[in-house]
């Protein structure tokens, strides 16, 4: 990886679509998609999705990897360097500080998430949720998110597992791009198909329920989730809500926008595929969502809660959809504990790999960062990573209670995808030109992209973008730039959180300055 | 299932599985170009 040295590459074919799909499926793809989909028209959001996907989602896929795959044949691994291919003006190279923001701050947060999978797993085999009503699987939960409050989890519980997840995740990318990532793709991606399609298999064939609400008793059925989930609301259509709700999760179950997949895409060769490679890894990522999440949650919580109970829990958020109310879901199936544990360990587990299949791949820019401009080691830069990642990461567990986290998925995890995504269009389709983007994307394709996509990818897809961040701006980003609606006591963590986060971009444009200096001095500028 | 929620869960299964069938079966079959580019055997590069 060292910018001397010859650039590493992709084992295989599959094993480079396997971990660009890893990359792209993740805690999303089972816990925000069905959750956006009730809230949002119910089947009539699917049109919208699928809409966005082929007008954002896919030109946006076919982009990042256009622009990771040219970079890394200049030796870049991560944005800043590969937008200042595409333009040679000095800005460029800041524009790409988004590429190293984006992910290095959602890898933070990210990894304390995915840790909660690591630790699920290992309580549903343990049996610590055996038997557990709903208030007892609430606590359950709280407890291990609220370190004042050990009344079920001791305060080192939460610590130990990030840790873990932390080991886990840099010691497969110190192992490297083919002996590391792809390995765990090509383990990872199976077992997580494998266990949702048997958890699916299970979710639908369950019988019908009897339900007492109150005091009236009916039943209820996996197929009442189905219903549930995709009657179609025709009045959402003409609400302008719904299709960015739509094109907001394309942009996160995709992972573009983020800096991740053009840094898998580094390390490509020049004539590689990737119109045909992309599509597949969309479609992979699609498949996750739509077949398999769309099928688990909503279906089994409806079949022994029902409507009303799926609706409530749906608002309560995608981590009481997946913590409280899954495992609520798992108790009760027949055949007691060791169904309910098996249930559970598949559960997790997938949720567990969805998650670190994603957060390998951002850790890859800082590190090609870091290797490719200063010279570093892989041992050097997974060292100073993953203590930065271990040092900040200790604020989220602490904190995680009066919002630090919630600051930093709203500025990196969502805005700054699109900030990025905007950055990616302009320097790729713009500035570097509608023709040149276009032939790289089609460079060594194995499938005829329709001519259509040129002009989606010139126009529509940054008005759709534009549209996107200003309808974010003015809904959501100026209120929480406000607080509006946060209690005053969370109001310092609040800034000290956004204080954090706005020292971290500060010290990564400073990092781009101080290698593009270094690069000049050693002529590779 | 009723009619409404039946044709927009296989509309939406249907898109996006035949996208993937259609997009592995492409992969699986087609040869990378590399290979493509190679000489007969025999034949000094």
């Amino acid at each position: 990886m060292s910018h001397s040295g010859e650039r590493e590459r992709w084992g295989s074919r599959i094993g480079l679509i396997l971990a660009m799909a890893g990359n792209a499926v993740g805690l999303g793809n089972f816990l925000r998609f069905p959750r956006q989909a009730v809230m949002n028209g119910g089947g009539t959001f699917m049109i919208p999705y699928f809409i966005a996907f082929i007008l954002v989602g896919i030109p946006l896929m076919w982009v990042e990897w256009g622009i990771g795959r040219r970079g890394g044949q200049h030796g870049h691994g991560s944005l800043p360097g590969q937008l200042q291919v595409l333009w040679k003006h000095p800005i460029a190279k800041y524009l790409g500080v988004m590429g190293l923001f984006n992910t290095l701050v959602v890898l933070i947060y990210y990894c304390y998430i995915e840790s909660w999978t690591l630790a699920w797993t290992f309580f549903s085999v343990t049996g610590d949720m055996r038997g557990l009503d709903e208030q007892g699987m609430k606590q359950f939960l709280y407890s291990y998110q609220n370190l004042n409050d050990a009344s079920v989890h001791a305060t080192w519980v939460p610590f130990a597992f990030f840790f873990v997840t932390l080991a886990i995740n840099f010691w497969i990318v110190k192992k490297g791009v083919a002996a590391g990532i792809e390995k765990l793709a090509k383990i990872g991606m199976p077992i997580l198909f494998i266990f949702a399609a048997i958890l699916v298999v299970r979710v639908l064939t369950l019988g019908p329920h009897e339900i007492t609400v109150d005091g009236v008793t009916t039943t209820s059925s996996p197929m009442d989730g189905l219903n549930f989930m995709y009657t179609p609301v025709w009045s959402a259509l003409a609400k302008p809500a719904v299709w960015l709700a739509a094109a907001g999760q394309i942009f996160f179950t995709l992972s573009v926008g983020m800096g991740s997949l053009s840094a898998y895409a580094s390390y490509l060769k020049k004539d590689d595929d990737l119109a045909l490679s992309g599509l597949a890894t969309a479609a992979t990522n699609e498949t996750a969502e739509v077949v398999l999440g769309g099928s688990l949650a909503i279906p089994a919580i409806v079949a022994f809660f029902g409507v009303t109970a799926a609706i409530t829990i749906a608002n309560a958020g995608g981590f009481d959809l997946g913590f409280i109310s899954m495992p609520l879901v798992f108790n009760l199936l027949p055949g007691g504990f060791p169904v309910a544990a098996a249930a559970g360990f598949m559960w997790f587990s997938l949720l567990f790999f969805a998650g670190i299949t994603s957060s390998v791949a951002m850790a890859l820019p800082a590190l090609s960062f870091m290797e490719e401009n200063f010279g570093w080691s892989r041992k050097k830069s997974v060292a100073v990573v993953a203590a930065l990642a271990i040092g900040i990461g200790l604020f989220h567990i602490i904190y995680y209670q009066r919002g630090f986290l919630d600051e930093w998925d709203y500025w990196a995890g969502t805005f700054g995808l699109v900030v990025c995504a905007l950055f990616e269009v302009i320097v790729f389709v713009w500035i570097f030109g509608p023709n040149n983007a276009w032939d790289e994307i089609n460079q060594g394709a194995q499938m005829r992209i329709p001519a259509f996509f040129k002009f989606v990818l010139t126009y529509v897809t940054p008005l759709f973008l534009l549209i996107l961040m200003g309808w974010w701006t003015v809904k959501e980003a100026i209120p929480t730039l406000l607080m509006t609606g946060k209690p005053e006591s969370e109001h310092l963590v609040r800034w000290a959180s956004r204080a954090v986060m706005f020292g971290i971009l500060v010290l990564e444009l400073w990092l781009i300055r101080a290698a593009w200096k270094r690069r000049a001095a050693e002529g590779r500028a | 299932m009723r009619f409404w929620p039946l044709v927009f869960l296989l509309g939406a299964w249907g898109f996006v599985l035949g996208l993937t069938v259609w997009c592995f079966y492409r992969l699986l079959t087609i040869p990378h170009p590399e290979h493509e580019k190679l000489p007969p055997p025999g034949t000094s590069l």
